[in-house]
């Protein structure tokens, strides 16, 4: 039937309008955009840094030990004549690499956790309700040094230190955030079709609060750089001489007087990462809310 | 004279999407004493009209024209300090939705002793035997221990007794009925109707009372007006209007009132106007069953007579002569 | 017995707790039991905390009910089996706002098949392009018909209309009120519909059943129930009534609010707001008497009416 393909065809092309609404209301915001541009260039220069690095990142020159920022090397070199500039190339996958890692398992799990305590509430929700209030009790940070100090250092042991404590955080935002939508009338609708929970859960739950879990784990996405920098920083996460950005400011400290650019350098890029998945959150909360859809 | 002529009144939102006339030149009159009910759907204009009457439209609505002459005076001429002494004195307003206009932290009683001190600076201590008999006179019972009651406390009809109480405490002229009973169950409704058929009664209150429903405005109102697409269609006694409806659109607002059991009811087709994209010429048109080719061009017109006018093709020969 | 029940509801009660020990309840329905006969149309009016919503919600299986059992065609049934069907209030929130039409209706079809959405949407008398769209495109009537197609689209027994036009406007109500008539006509659904306003009550219903405060005041034929109504709150009802209705022989002002459910009067429930009220309501609760074969009332007083 002809009716039929254009019809198809129009149902997709109607989808694809809401997505090039959604792109156009993004870009409206110039400073989040920016931030885009800013995380997609340095998560580009970590990939590249699996692979490349223009100065072995790992191998001392003691002859070119805290040389100040040349042509040679343009971020200069440490105190065991380490080319900067390597060393944050190939210590992205690490910092950014850790961290994406963590929050991605954390928020799975937490969203897994959430939709059901908030779908079926009653003792299954009471009881990840009350275990994530127990995990909820420190900060964040506190919370991952704590695991960072029983896990002992690494790179596992920080990945999970991390995402442990992300998990009931997404938990209770899910909860909350499938609270809202249980009692809307279309899930009385897909019960009345003998849709099981799962499946209501995954199909009208999930996509009509995805857009909060985007946004957040965008915010979180910056949080995740900062602890496993600070875990690195304090000693705790990823041990020297692995570039980690935090591990690389943690080594470099005591020359913060007298070369300071060693310092700085990588303290300023963990600074300008984080708050670039900052700013960028905001811009994805204006752009993915469906109940503004209308407006556009 | 007229208590309240209106006048041309037009007001715009201003959108992203686009340039809305929420209310299109329109103009309606109240006596002393006399209600006159406003009906329309969703997107008639008439919520807009009504608040733009005391210059209380939001942004990004604008009042962009017309006249509102309140005992003479052009309340659009007034400063912000003297229409805020008009408001609440002079002319009040009740809601749809009683709740958000209470504050949930303080007593009622607190809240309807303010409305006397905002106007009178009188002390809040003296006026506790005021607000009691302000709320039997809105018919709630067991006043004197209501008075310390929260809002939390009190139903959907209670809080809208209590802002009426707070409408009527300092005896104002015109009360101003924004779907005030829509919210409410039936048998509230007609508890709050015959309590402003009693103020009107008894303190000569005219009312200018907005409803979707041309059933309830039939057993309050004196006089209607139907709005339809920020335009007045027709407007006359209500029992004139129920009887023998002569716009299109109020014809089927009337009809589909007229329950017959298991009939069909008379529907009209389509859906509420698009106000982004209103047709040409009359806006009932598309919807309209006794539409013809004349009526794209057709450019708004009422005809009056001395109860009342229409604004429809259909009248347009016959009317004039 | 002459006509088949088929949904019916046998002394359901339905208490919800107000704190975790349960020692607080509000009596949400409170024994009651109902029937609907095969393409009737049975109403349930009362005021809002009447119990209405809840009964319906327990008849189509969403609320379990706490004692009691709903039986299908004479048969006890636990969960769904998809042959009731319900029509909501709000048109925003019943359908999935991050669904295309096509999605929502078809997820209620068995084969999904655009042809057999298409047809669902032109038998609600929506133009089969709709598919394409997001619920929010959609005004409010339009909206309710994709909610009756969804509802129709499984093919279902008894359909319940808990408030269906309420939130729609003056004009599109005709329309829709309409549609559900001739659905009726064309495929004998069965219709619960629950409703406040008694002008569509009077218009579209066989029977009304009355509640209030959790029970169930007066039952029978609509004719009948409106015509001669023999319970006080009915009368009242009728009374505060703005649409073109038979006005009752003995009209009952207004007055009172509905009592706490959580604490109900002791007797019968009404009494606290009944101009008739007598020592005897006080005391006894008042059965469901029957005064003719189907016309059944709750009330000590009704020979008096």
């Amino acid at each position: 039937m002809i009716e039929r393909e254009t019809l198809l065809k129009e149902m997709n092309e109607h989808k694809r309008t809401i997505k090039i609404a959604t792109w156009k209301t993004f870009k409206r915001n110039k400073i989040s955009f920016l931030s885009s541009l800013i995380i997609l260039g340095v998560g580009a220069l970590s990939v590249l840094g699996i692979f490349y690095t223009p100065y072995d990142p790992y191998k001392p020159s003691f002859s070119e030990a805290l040389m100040p920022p040349s042509l040679t090397h343009p971020l200069g070199t440490d105190w065991l004549g380490r080319d900067i500039l390597s060393r944050i190339i190939a210590g992205g996958k690490y910092t950014l690499g850790l961290a994406f890692v963590a929050i991605v398992i954390g928020a799975t799990i937490g969203t897994f956790l959430g939709l059901a305590s908030g779908y079926y509430l009653g003792l299954i929700g009471a009881t990840i309700q009350r275990i994530t209030e127990v995990f909820l009790i420190l900060p964040t940070l506190i919370m991952a040094t704590l695991f960072a100090a029983i896990l002992g250092t690494g790179l596992l042991s920080t990945l999970l230190a991390v995402a442990i404590p992300i998990i009931p955080v997404y938990a209770k935002l899910v909860h909350s955030a499938t609270l809202r939508v249980r009692n809307e009338d279309y899930i009385e609708a897909a019960k009345l079709l003998k849709k099981s929970g799962p499946y209501i859960m995954f199909n009208h739950i999930l996509p009509n609060i995805l857009h909060i879990i985007i946004v957040q784990t965008t915010y979180y996405m910056g949080t995740g750089i900062l602890t496993v920098s600070a875990l690195g920083f304090l000693g705790l996460g990823v041990p020297s001489p692995t570039p980690e950005w935090g591990t690389i400011v943690g080594d470099a400290k005591g020359y913060i007087f007298s070369y300071p650019y060693v310092v700085f350098i990588p303290g300023i890029l963990i600074a300008i990462v984080v708050v670039a998945f900052n700013i960028l959150g905001d811009g994805l909360r204006e752009a993915l809310d469906p109940k503004l859809r209308r407006l556009l | 004279m007229k208590l309240l002529e209106v006048e041309d009144l037009s007001v715009e939102y201003h959108l992203p999407q686009g340039k809305v006339k929420a209310v299109d030149e329109v103009s309606l009159t109240i006596d002393k004493g006399e209600v006159v009910g406003v009906v329309g759907e969703s997107g008639s204009g008439k919520s807009t009209l009504a608040h733009a009457v005391i210059r209380l439209v939001r942004p990004p609505g604008k009042i962009v024209g017309g006249r509102v002459l309140f005992n003479g005076q052009d309340l659009l001429k007034l400063n912000d300090e003297d229409i805020r002494k008009i408001r609440g004195k002079e002319i009040s307003m009740i809601f749809q939705d009683p709740s958000s206009y209470l504050n949930p932290v303080y007593p009622v009683g607190f809240q309807i002793a303010e409305v006397y001190e905002a106007h009178n600076n009188t002390n809040m201590k003296e006026l506790n035997g005021e607000v009691v008999s302000l709320l039997k006179k809105v018919r709630i019972t067991d006043s004197e221990v209501r008075v310390g009651s929260y809002p939390y406390e009190l139903s959907g009809g209670m809080k809208q007794r209590i802002l009426i109480a707070m409408a009527i405490a300092l005896k104002p002229k015109l009360l101003i009925a924004d779907e005030p009973t829509s919210a409410l169950d039936t048998t509230i409704q007609a508890e709050i109707l015959s309590l402003l058929n009693e103020l009107k009664e008894e303190y000569g209150l005219s009312i200018l009372f907005i409803s979707h429903d041309i059933g309830v405005v039939s057993k309050i109102a004196d006089r209607m007006i139907v709005m339809y697409a920020g335009k007045v269609v027709e407007e006359g006694p209500v029992r004139r209007i129920v009887e023998e409806p002569l716009h299109p659109y109020t014809k089927a607002l009337v009809l589909a009132t007229k329950t017959a059991r298991k009939k069909k009811l008379f529907s009209i087709p389509g859906t509420p106007p698009d106000m982004f994209n209103l047709p040409k010429g009359c806006t009932f048109y598309p919807r309209c069953p006794y539409a013809k080719e004349t009526c794209k061009e057709w450019n708004y017109k009422m005809i009056r007579d001395h109860e009342g006018g229409v604004a429809c093709a259909i009248y347009e020969n016959t009317g004039s002569s | 017995m002459q006509f088949m029940k088929i949904l019916e509801a046998v002394n359901v009660h339905k208490y919800f707790p107000l704190d975790i020990f349960g020692r607080k309840k509000i009596r949400a329905v409170d024994d009651v039991s109902v029937y609907v006969t095969p393409s009737e149309t049975l109403a349930i009016v009362g005021e809002s905390g009447s119990g209405k919503t809840t009964l319906g919600r327990i008849l189509s299986g969403l609320i379990k009910p706490d004692k009691g059992k709903i039986l299908y065609k004479g048969y006890g049934f636990n969960g769904f089996h998809g042959k009731v069907q319900m029509v909501f209030q709000n048109p925003d929130s019943s359908l999935d706002p991050s669904w295309q039409i096509y999605d929502i209706v078809s997820e209620a079809t068995n084969n999904k098949s655009l042809e057999s959405v298409a047809e669902a949407l032109e038998t609600v008398g929506l133009n089969p392009a709709y598919v394409t769209k997001y619920p929010y495109e959609l005004s409010g009537g339009e909206k309710q018909r994709v909610a009756i197609a969804r509802a129709i689209a499984t093919e279902p027994e008894v359909i319940i209309l808990d408030e269906p036009v309420s939130a729609l406007d003056a004009s599109i109500r005709a329309q829709i009120l309409n549609l559900l008539l001739d659905l009726q006509e064309k495929k004998g659904y069965t219709y619960v519909l629950i409703d406040h306003d008694l002008g569509r009550v009077w218009h579209i219903s066989d029977r009304v059943v009355v509640m209030y405060a959790g029970k169930v005041v007066e039952e029978g034929k609509t004719e009948e129930v409106f015509q001669n109504p023999k319970h006080p709150y009915t009368m009242m009802l009728l009374s505060a009534s703005t649409s073109s209705i038979p006005k009752p022989k003995i009209h009952v002002d207004i007055q009172g609010e509905l009592p706490s459910l959580i604490d109900p009067p002791s007797g019968c429930r009404f009494r606290t707001r009944c101009p008739f009220a007598q020592e005897k309501c006080k005391t006894e609760e008042p059965q469901l008497y029957s005064t003719s074969s189907e016309h059944k009332v709750a009330c000590h007083l009704f020979e008096k009416f």
